[in-house]
């Protein structure tokens, strides 16, 4: 049974926080981020993740929705039924099977996949998937400098596919050090070696493409656009030239320079913005990264011209945005309140 | 002193803070938020049905809190955005609310300007987050 995406939404928080801002604070940016997404004071992970379901649930009705999984490294509670929340707030149905990931930056692809996996053993007509975050680290962390904002959301289904997922995959392996939040911490840590880490992202990536092409029996020319975890503004790039991706096909998916590091939603935004591109036929790669690590790899097919031309598309969302000053970004970050 | 809501009081409104959720009455059909014991228009008992009001209508009148004027639950958000607009919404289905306004333009509110309900938080209180709606100009 096929299963896909019937309809797509995203949300970017409208404050935005200017690279020259941290430059001023602090003597330099620590990020490749010309500016970057920034939640208002009463906003959270939660809330983003609402307006994002909102706009991918508005042509459709919300009774046939029997799955439901969301995903957040920042969940504005640590323990607690989030999805309970979620469902009231969208009147979902009460019997929903509802699964909530978070233990990593891949928890955006973890929900998407499991999401599929119910539906494709037949729990329920639709399944909803959210993936919203908002990492947060101290300001005197380099680390912070990247972290944004930002929540997507899609319907999968059955019937009225947009985009027919073709395979999925997972790697995993052990790196030690490389950006986590030990329990009871609210605020990431990162050793701070970052070719380090950047031999870890290379090889999981690396792994979960090379198993999509081999089993689906493709090159890197079969692909229209590829999606990849945003976590700099240079790994990507420089990855999907070594593996034989045009830059025409990674570039509809960068959002970093503009939003920064959205954790667990960069793949899932990323989707977004390229399923407003694509056309029928096209063909997307989609990898994870979750440090520590993980990869994860879905493949699509388009079908059909899926992009909403009575809605804004994400790169026009972009342009709705407020400057903000770095005092103001830490009064928003309650860091000196 | 802030109007204190108890956990339980704000359990027991969550259709409305949440979604909206207003009442249509079965005898009359008029639709009323909050919900009523009785039709306000008919004063019929006969009951009413859940409908979930669309979260569009326009500005009827606004006032703005600056200074020292946010009850004590509303300090700290206060003191972020300075001063914030407060406005009482005609819904298109035709009930009058009260919520604050978010993301108001530069030269400010004004009466009969379109706008949306958005969840938002509202205010922490006993480290539970209350959430609930708030408006914003309407996108489309």
């Amino acid at each position: 049974m096929a299963v896909g995406i019937v309809s797509y939404g995203s949300y970017i928080p409208r404050a935005r926080i200017a690279r020259t801002e941290y430059q001023k604070a602090w003597g330099s940016c620590g990020a490749d981020i010309k500016e970057k997404a920034v939640p208002e004071f009463d906003e959270d992970t939660l809330t983003m993740g609402i307006e994002a379901a909102k706009e991918c649930l508005r042509n459709s009705p919300t009774v046939s929705i029997g799955a439901l999984a969301i995903a957040s490294t920042s969940f504005p509670y640590e323990e607690k039924v989030m999805s309970g929340t979620v469902a009231a707030m969208l009147n979902l149905p009460e019997r929903l099977f509802s699964t909530e990931h978070g233990q990593s930056t891949r928890a955006g692809s973890e929900a998407f996949i499991t999401a599929a996996q119910l539906l494709g053993n037949g729990n329920g007509g639709q399944a909803l998937v959210i993936a919203s975050d908002a990492p947060r680290a101290l300001p005197k962390e380099t680390i912070e400098h990247g972290l944004g904002a930002g929540a997507a959301a899609f319907v999968l289904g059955t019937e009225d596919i947009i985009a027919e997922i073709e395979y999925v995959n997972s790697f995993i392996s052990e790196n030690m050090g490389e950006r986590y939040r030990l329990a009871g911490n609210s605020f990431l840590s990162d050793i701070g070696v970052k070719g380090f880490t950047g031999i870890a992202f290379n090889e999981l990536v690396t792994k979960a493409i090379q198993d999509v092409l081999q089993h689906l029996n493709r090159t890197a020319a079969d692909y229209d656009f590829l999606v990849v975890q945003e976590t700099d503004g240079k790994r990507v790039k420089s990855l999907a030239k070594k593996l034989g991706f045009s830059e025409e096909k990674v570039n509809p998916g960068l959002l970093y320079a503009q939003i920064g590091d959205t954790g667990a939603a960069s793949t899932m935004l990323s989707l977004a913005a390229v399923l407003d591109e694509a056309k029928n036929g096209d063909k997307i790669l989609l990898v994870s990264y979750g440090s520590g690590s993980g990869s994860q790899a879905v493949s699509f097919q388009v079908i059909g011209n899926p992009v909403g031309t009575q809605r804004l598309s994400l790169r026009k969302k972009l342009e709705n945005k407020k400057n903000i000053d770095y005092v103001q970004y830490l009064k928003l970050k309650r860091q000196i309140m | 002193m802030g109007a204190h809501i108890s956990i339980p009081m704000y359990q027991r409104s969550i259709g409305q803070r949440y979604r909206l959720a207003g009442q249509k009455c079965q005898a009359c059909g008029a639709i009323h938020f909050p919900p009523k014991a009785a039709c306000k228009r008919c004063g019929s008992l006969a009951g009413f049905e859940e409908v979930g009001l669309s979260g569009r209508g326009k500005v009827y009148s606004y006032t703005v809190i600056a200074g020292a004027g946010a009850p004590p639950e509303f300090t700290l958000e206060a003191a972020c955005r300075g001063t914030y607009p407060v406005v009482l919404v005609e819904l298109e289905e035709g009930p009058k609310i009260i919520a604050q306004m978010v993301e108001e333009p530069e030269d400010g509110v004004k009466i009969g300007m379109s706008v949306e309900a958005v969840v938002r938080r509202i205010y922490v209180e006993e480290d539970v987050i209350r959430y609930g709606y708030k408006f914003r100009p309407a996108t489309e």
